[in-house]
């Protein structure tokens, strides 16, 4: 086990290492002046004394080589340094650790929520003897996997806060205005969700071992609980993992629609304003969270499935 | 986000019918009858985007961070928006000096800031050293003091403000709300500070909090007693707070007023002015003065610098086609200036349009039509450059320019390209709109004389001259017939290319009462009531 973590915590920092060089090279290589930028934040364009704007380079570290200044603030990086947003001057850290917990405390409703209606679609859907009903439920994960974030956002809000008056539009106070959000973000997740584990769990009830069990007299609900769940749950436990990365992005559109604080719109504006500082540590950020997510899915599965620690076959 | 935001508009069309038919309904005469205005309440106005981050007025001229910033800080002067004449508010009285370098304020004795401060000369000095000292950072507040050599304080209500050279525009630009004022002690704390919005003004607001991208929270200063001249009444402000909030999407704005969750709404788009006034909901429709929506030929561009090109696209554009793409408000520019602004110069002479002395214009001047119906010289494309902070036109300024072997190449730009593009000329035409209340803004665009010249890359002119005379000129019937003589000059070269003159409209709630703008089109909630 600790040789396991090992090597998932080595993979995890390359992984780090690699957003963080690119999301670098990409903002570098981007033709336009983040300082210019920055004068002309309205995007209004510059018209500005080209002394001053050398000043501010210089204040900024623009006027050094790539390279170096690459390797400067990676080893600020290292030590949790990753410099002061060039749109408001406020150190990088705290205007993350400002925007992280909006967009957390989404985040974590969205998934829990997504996790209750994967299970419910692909559990009903596969316990169900009615044909009709289990092909209805199972068409259910396509329809969510093709409506679009924006346009789900904008329907929510339509008939639950602007037509029945229910739930509030914007804003970030009380537990009401995560309501929306919550399941606009969580729609689309739990729809690829529910698809990989109903498929998981068709395999499942159809395995030989199922059919032992079967034979030996135990019910269905026992089935499912003692035996099913517990081999089937693996696959959607990865797809969990990968759709903390589909959660944050679709914060970008969600937070914007609903006019919530949070990381996605701190990025959406990092990246229109080229706030090369700000992009860097939601990217490093991001990467963070994901490698993080899936040491814990892997730790999880393993604890589930010895088998994967031995390095065995399924 | 424009495009999915109309398409969605389109999609969510029959759902927005239905809401403006069962709210129709009730069609009650409500509160229009009430003209006593009563005090109390917390309000909400849901503008257009996040305010960039920074509510330091100084250092924006971002409006939306300036609507905020209007509540809570006062000017010296003010702006008539009826008369365009400057009005008293901090300064009782002033004199200009005969050359405009030399500018002397008397000032209200009785101006407080919210943290117990009083208003003197000494503050007004300590904030315009603290403007300048920002240096380019300054981008609203800077270009007003260009020139600033220092402040004298007289006497506690007696300031003197000099310059290196004549700088009559300094007058109109003390009123707009990057140049509101904040307490003497504030003036120490860093620009990232001021941002924040941890400061106290003199204003009938004073900012509790602002959180990026959430909201900004103001509440009703105590003891206010000095609004400006324009105000409709005396005394403190009616609303007991003010939150602004930051909805970018115009369906949920629109749908947040008409179900009653903010009072009132910035920018309602074009398909959602009749939905609103359908309803019951009335607008506010604003006319921003200054640079109406204008095509600025970059002169130092081969196209650019190709007059016959310039005048043929001036004939060429069919403005009152353009007004369709927009709601009220929007016509076809009449001027360079909006007509709003002081020292508006007419000229529809200049502005027509006729495709076919378009077309000769340019058959005249040796541009052939090629195989593909687009001219070509010696060679080269008739293909424009065109940088166009209006993308919405695109499609239909491509069609119109087409008619006359014009080719309009579509560019989509962000913030940050668009900049870059600007800052290295790598556009032929700039089409932008710029507000300020006064015509000098022509010559920070125009002239070819100092650094300001950017967006123009002006080459010397015949209106080098009066534009820099009026900047100078204290008497206002020479000032304005020198920019009428500017105004002509760029007309008639076409190096300037007014389009439209556009409007801002805002949505308020049945109950909003005394909803102002201010002579920059900014938002005033100082009489604002709800009842």
């Amino acid at each position: 086990m600790i040789r396991f973590l090992f090597r998932r915590a080595a993979q995890g920092a390359f992984v780090l290492w690699a957003a963080f060089t690119a999301s670098f090279v990409l903002l570098f290589l981007l033709p336009s002046d983040p300082v210019l930028t920055m004068l002309g934040a309205d995007g209004q364009g510059a018209n500005v004394d080209p002394v001053e704007v050398a000043a501010l380079r210089t204040e900024y570290g623009f006027d050094q080589p790539v390279w170096l200044q690459y390797l400067s603030r990676l080893g600020a990086a290292l030590r949790g340094d990753f410099g002061h947003s060039m749109s408001t001057g406020a150190p990088v850290t705290t205007e993350i650790a400002a925007a992280l917990p909006a967009t957390g405390l989404l985040a974590l409703i969205a998934v829990c929520l997504a996790v209750v209606i994967a299970a419910g679609i692909a559990i009903a859907a596969t316990s169900t003897s009615h044909g009709w009903l289990r092909r209805f439920l199972l068409a259910l994960p396509p329809l969510g996997v093709a409506i679009p974030t924006f346009w789900l956002a904008l329907v929510l809000l339509q008939i639950f806060s602007f037509r029945l008056g229910l739930l509030p539009a914007f804003g970030a106070e009380g537990w009401t205005s995560l309501v929306l959000p919550a399941i606009t973000l969580a729609l689309p997740v739990s729809a690829s969700m529910a698809q990989v584990f109903a498929s998981s769990l068709d395999a499942t009830w159809g395995s030989p071992f199922v059919q032992t069990a079967r034979a030996k007299g135990a019910r269905r609900p026992r089935l499912l609980t003692r035996h099913v769940l517990r081999n089937a749950i693996s696959p959607a436990l990865t797809v969990a993992g990968v759709t903390l990365g589909a959660v944050l992005a679709g914060s970008v559109v969600t937070e914007s629609v609903y006019g919530r604080p949070g990381l996605g719109r701190l990025a959406e504006q990092a990246v229109a304003a080229q706030d090369i500082p700000v992009v860097q540590g939601i990217v490093v950020l991001a990467a963070a969270i994901f490698v993080i997510a899936n040491l814990g899915v892997d730790v999880l599965q393993a604890r589930i499935d010895p088998r994967l620690l031995s390095g065995g076959a399924r | 986000m424009t495009r999915p935001a109309r398409l969605l508009a389109v999609a969510l069309a029959p759902l927005l019918a239905l809401t403006a038919c069962s709210a129709a309904q009730p069609a009650t005469p409500t509160s229009s009858a009430a003209t006593t205005p009563v005090a109390g309440g917390n309000y909400v106005h849901a503008l257009e985007a996040e305010p960039g981050g920074c509510l330091d007025g100084a250092q924006q001229r971002f409006h939306v961070a300036l609507n905020i910033v209007r509540q809570a800080t006062d000017s010296l002067v003010d702006l008539d928006p009826e008369t365009g004449k400057i009005v008293p508010w901090l300064a009782t009285a002033w004199e200009i000096s005969p050359d405009a370098k030399t500018f002397t304020f008397t000032l209200r004795d009785d101006v407080t800031f919210s943290n117990g401060e009083k208003f003197d000369a000494t503050a007004v000095k300590a904030n315009f050293d603290r403007i300048s000292a920002l240096g380019a950072k300054a981008v609203g507040a800077g270009p007003v003091l260009a020139g600033y050599t220092g402040t004298t304080v007289v006497d506690p209500t007696t300031v003197k403000v000099d310059f290196a050279q004549p700088n009559i525009q300094f007058l109109q630009g003390l009123t707009a709300a990057w140049l509101g004022f904040i307490s003497p002690t504030d003036t120490q704390k860093t620009a990232d500070q001021i941002c924040s919005g941890d400061y106290s003004g003199t204003g009938p607001f004073v900012i509790d909090s602002y959180t990026k991208n959430d909201s900004a929270k103001l509440s009703k200063r105590t003891g206010y007693a000095w609004p400006s001249a324009t105000a409709q009444h005396t005394g403190e402000a009616y609303l007991d707070s003010v939150t602004f909030t930051f909805l970018s999407e115009s369906g949920v704005r629109v749908g947040a007023l008409q179900s009653g969750q903010v009072n009132s709404v910035s920018l309602v788009q074009p398909q959602d002015e009749a939905v609103l006034t359908g309803s019951g909901f009335s607008t506010l429709v604003a006319s921003p003065p200054g640079l109406v929506q204008t095509w600025i030929a970059n002169q130092s561009s081969a196209l650019g610098g190709d007059e016959a090109v310039r005048k043929a696209i001036s004939l060429a554009l069919d403005r009152e086609a353009l007004t369709t793409l927009y709601g009220s408000g929007f016509a076809p520019a009449t001027g360079l200036l909006s007509p709003n602004t002081p020292y508006f110069t007419d000229l529809s002479a200049y502005i027509t349009h006729d495709p076919t002395a378009a077309a000769a214009t340019l058959e005249e001047a040796g541009w052939t039509l090629g195989s593909d119906g687009i001219r070509v010289k010696d060679g080269v494309r008739l293909s424009l450059n065109v940088i166009n902070v209006f993308p919405e036109q695109a499609e239909l300024l491509q069609q119109q320019l087409k008619t006359v072997g014009i080719d309009y190449q579509i560019r989509k730009l962000d913030n940050a390209a668009s900049s870059q593009a600007i800052a290295q000329g790598d556009y032929d035409f700039y089409v932008w709109n710029m507000t300020r209340a006064d015509p000098d803004v022509l010559r920070g665009i125009f002239s070819s004389v100092g650094g300001a010249q950017a967006y123009s890359r002006a080459q010397p002119s015949a209106a080098d001259a009066p534009l820099a005379a009026q900047a100078g000129e204290t008497d206002s019937a020479k000032r304005q017939a020198l920019v009428d003589e500017a105004s002509i000059e760029l007309a008639k070269s076409y190096v300037a290319i007014p389009q439209l003159t556009r409007a801002w409209v805002y949505g308020l709630g049945k109950d909003v009462h005394g909803f102002a703008v201010d002579g920059e089109a900014k938002i005033l909630l100082y009489d604002t009531w709800i009842g």
